[in-house]
């Protein structure tokens, strides 16, 4: 015999720890040590036949409360909210444990596990909720137990029916899951969206070039965006997000451009992008170089093909782009060459020196481009991403000292020599490369893939992308994150991202179209499939009606009969109408109507005669009589 | 949690209420499916008095397929009696502790089988009819005066010990004629002026007829009452017991299902 109170208690255990564990990473440390220690505690004082009192339990969760109420403030509120469910749970577990008390333990871990979906929108979070829908509904139907008599206990066989019946439940009701999902009302915009903000970190991918402000930079493996696209040559990865034009103090940021006209009509191969950023504060979109046009969501375009969101994509979006893989980006009517001939407020002897050298009088763009490729290999630079140059001129000590540097050194000095030299130089801030995911069909963009390259621009042709990291040693992009299970993971996590993170009140309005429209517009497919399709439709049709002729009685006298057993059976619905013949079943239910069918039914049939319209009519009335007692 | 799901668009949370909305419904299915196709049939004793609580024995039936039925409770008439596993095809037995007014031919007014399974926030019910009818006696009502013999087992009733033959000797008494000759002891009367007789105690006691309207009692119902105790009370003595009800006579007998036929007629006497 198991006793369902043991049962119970186990359960509550596992619920509560499902509840705390995806709340955990982003709990303050009294909440994140206080409930493994109550849970440990608890076990402790069962297995001594105890609990805490309400005596000491009152006071407590009163006091933690006010300790932790008083953090609160409108930009830490879900955290604090978090906490507090936290807490109370661990309180919960502590005291004594009612059939009311369980019940809360329940429903705190359900808020639990919901509070968790405001700080992270991983696919985890299924595998949660699944876990809890299940362990809520064995435990909500033990505690019904519980509810009937406390100190019931049941044997190992009974358990395991009720257990297994309780668990039937979660399993149905997935499909039913799916169907609210897809079907429950959705707004647009939120009512009130404070409680929208997450905590998102900052991101590899900077809106300022500022090289030489720490020596390392942090490998940071985070997802920055997926892009559903064909795969590509890798030399082509580049995702253009950001174009620096100018300088402040000596820092790259974007300045707003002069007038001027581009034509991304250049050669090259379209390609049509889908693109599923990770949640971030920045607002451009990035897209493969370079970029024609943009939509799926509200944004600026400005003449450099750099778009801008409206709105902090802070939650989950996605948009489609339309890219033309080529180095050029062509421009109508010029540019302002001034505005691209700007330095920085300090620049090197050493390096104006060299900016000299490339602009000497007679060489074209193309040549001094040459020049600049030829000097920075024979400095022999390197690409690293620790023991960078700092200091008061970090762009000399990269160039003529350390002779290391990331992107950001080798594009920024290089767009610095080529103003020198004359040539209206600017940055491009994007991505480059990128994981093709085969099962997915995407490119997975991390943030360590952020990349700095140049744009120089010549006269006749445009703007050509130029990147001077390709001129270091060492430059590559480090291979062997193809790990089929990584991948298959991220496949996942894209995927949870797609079908239900972004899926909102205007997916819900396209899909109720789709559906209309497809059912409108069903049409008999062409071909040697049309006649297939209407000879199994025909066959199909001619079986139900033969199999609806086969059911139906074939005389008047079956077809009153099966009328009246129909009635009798909703009328005594326990007389068992099917095992007994006509006489036993008057006799055994003593009704008189009853027995008058019988009677003349049977007086009939049973000698061979056929009924008499009048019989007929007469066993009719009996039974439009006892259908109409029914209620 | 619906309106905070809507409010953020968080779809997790869109996940989260469309869980407990879909296991709601789920638990509403099954909560309906758990009370369904039971059988309910109800077990009287032989002899249920009028007014008197009697043990009634209900057996469930699941007549469902797969499903066994959890939490099962079953009450008639006020009382209940609780069935925590019922599997398919197994039929449970539980008793109820019931009292019938009145007496007469009873037919159950259907069983009220209630569940809180599987979620103990709601209680589902359903009303199951219980087929057939059972006759309840009227209510025994002593009747000391009339009690006329047998061998009795109560205080009051010695001195109408029976007279016999073929008994104990219960005492001697004088010779008042008609007494057999075979009863008169000789030896005493020698000593005497009169005759002696022996008085024996009775084994096989002689038959009496009852007639309801000459049994003592205010009403019909009081001299049923008295009836069916003096039944009892003469059966459990030996005596055979007749009935005379208006012109019709029951022959006196002294079996047990005599003894119920004769408490059947006094239950059902009137009620035509």
């Amino acid at each position: 015999m198991v006793r369902i109170k043991a049962v119970l208690s186990a359960l509550s255990v596992c619920v509560a720890l499902l509840g705390y564990l995806p709340l955990q990473p982003y709990l303050d440390p009294l909440a994140r040590w206080f409930f493994p220690a109550a849970l440990a505690f608890s076990l402790y004082r069962r297995g001594r036949g105890g609990s805490l009192s309400g005596r000491v339990l009152t006071p407590l969760s009163i006091a933690l409360f006010l300790y932790v109420a008083s953090g609160f403030s409108m930009a830490n509120m879900i955290l604090v909210t978090a906490d507090l469910l936290v807490l109370f749970l661990a309180i919960r577990m502590l005291g004594e444990k009612s059939g009311r008390n369980y019940l809360q333990i329940l429903a705190l871990s359900l808020f639990c596990l919901a509070s968790s979906s405001l700080f992270n929108l991983s696919a985890l979070f299924l595998l949660y909720l699944l876990l809890l829908l299940l362990l809520l509904a064995v435990s909500l139907v033990v505690l019904t137990f519980h509810a009937h008599d406390p100190e019931i206990a049941l044997a190992r066989g009974e358990l395991k029916k009720v257990l297994a019946v309780s668990c039937l439940m979660p399993v149905a009701s997935l499909p039913i899951l799916l169907v609210f999902f897809v079907l429950m009302p959705r707004t647009p915009y939120p009512f009130w969206d404070f409680l929208n903000r997450d905590a998102v970190k900052e991101v590899g991918f900077s809106e300022t070039v500022s090289p030489g402000g720490s020596s390392s930079v942090s490998e940071v493996k985070s997802v920055a965006f997926r892009a559903v696209c064909p795969k590509l040559p890798e030399p082509r990865l580049y995702w253009r997000g950001i174009v620096l034009n100018g300088f402040q103090d000596n820092a790259w940021v974007r300045l707003p451009m002069p007038p001027e006209q581009s034509l991304r009509l250049g050669r090259g191969e379209t390609v049509h992008q889908e693109i599923y950023p990770e949640p971030s504060r920045t607002r451009y979109l990035p897209a493969l170089n370079i970029p024609r046009q943009l939509s799926g969501v509200r944004h600026d375009e400005s003449a450099d093909a750099v778009f801008r969101a409206r709105r902090a994509p802070d939650t989950r979006i996605k948009y489609q782009a339309d890219s033309i893989i080529s180095e050029v980006m062509q421009v109508t009517g010029g540019i302002e060459r001034d505005f691209y001939l700007r330095l920085p407020r300090t620049v090197s002897a050493r390096v104006r020196a060299q900016g000299r050298e490339l602009s000497r009088p007679g060489l074209g763009v193309e040549e001094k481009l040459r020049l600049l490729e030829r000097f920075f290999r024979a400095q022999g630079l390197s690409f690293a991403t620790t023991g960078l140059p700092i200091g008061a001129d970090p762009l000399d000590d990269f160039l003529y000292a350390k002779k290391r540097g990331n992107c950001e050194f080798f594009a920024s000095s290089s767009a610095i020599l080529l103003r020198l030299a004359g040539v209206p130089a600017r940055l491009v801030g994007g991505y480059r490369g990128g994981t093709y995911n085969e099962m997915g069909g995407y490119y997975l963009v991390t943030e360590d893939m952020a990349h700095v390259w140049v744009e120089v621009y010549l006269e006749g042709r445009g703007w050509l992308t130029v990147d001077p990291s390709a001129w270091s040693v060492g430059f590559s992009r480090r291979g062997g994150v193809g790990q089929t299970l990584r991948m298959y993971l991220d496949a996942l996590g894209f995927y949870w991202n797609k079908a239900v993170i972004t899926y909102d009140l205007e997916k819900q309005l396209a899909l109720a179209r789709t559906v209309g429209a497809k059912a409108r517009d069903f049409r008999f497919p062409a071909g040697w499939a049309r006649p297939l399709v209407g000879f199994t439709l025909m066959g199909l049709s001619l079986a139900a009606l033969y199999a609806l002729f086969q059911r139906r009685p074939r005389t008047r006298e079956e077809r009153v009969l099966r009328r009246f057993l129909r009635v009798v059976r909703r009328r005594y619905p326990l007389a068992g109408t099917d095992r007994c013949g006509l006489y036993e079943l008057a006799e055994r239910i003593d009704d008189p109507q009853l027995r008058e069918f019988v009677a003349i039914y049977g007086q009939a049939v049973y000698r061979d005669q056929r009924l008499q319209d009048d019989e007929l009519a007469k066993l009719k009335e009996i039974i439009r009589v006892l259908s109409q007692h029914q209620s | 949690m619906g309106v905070a799901a809507v409010n953020t668009g968080n779809n997790l949370l869109f996940l989260i209420v469309s869980s407990m909305l879909a296991f709601m419904a789920v638990s509403g299915v099954l909560g309906w499916l758990n009370i369904r196709g039971l059988s309910v049939t109800v077990h009287t004793p032989d002899e249920v008095y009028a007014g008197l609580e009697t043990l009634i024995s209900i057996r469930i039936e699941n007549r469902k397929r797969f499903l066994p039925s959890f939490l099962i409770t079953a009450s008639v008439s006020g009382s209940s009696t609780s069935f925590i596993l019922l599997d398919p095809g197994q039929p449970e037995t539980g008793s109820l502790l019931l009292a019938f007014q009145g007496r007469g031919m009873h037919e159950l007014p259907g069983a009220l089988i209630g569940s809180h399974f599987p979620v103990n926030f709601f209680i589902r019910y359903t009303s199951v009819r219980v087929p057939g009818s059972f006759p309840v006696f009227p209510a025994p009502l002593a009747a000391v005066a009339q009690s006329p013999g047998g061998t009795p087992d109560a205080g009051t009733a010695r001195s109408h010990l029976a007279k016999g033959y073929d008994g104990e000797l219960a005492k001697i008494s004088d010779y008042l004629g008609g007494e057999p000759l075979k009863l008169i002891h000789w030896r005493l009367s020698a000593k005497h002026e009169v005759f002696k007789v022996k008085e024996m105690t009775a084994t096989a006691t002689e038959p009496v007829v009852l007639e309801v309207d000459l049994l003592p009692g205010r009403d019909l119902e009081e001299r049923l009452s008295h009836g069916a105790f003096l039944i009892n009370r003469l059966l459990k003595g030996g005596r055979p017991v007749g009935l005379k009800l208006g012109d019709r006579i029951i022959a006196p007998g002294s079996t047990r299902p005599h003894r119920l036929k004769l408490l059947g007629e006094l239950a059902v006497y009137g009620k035509d």
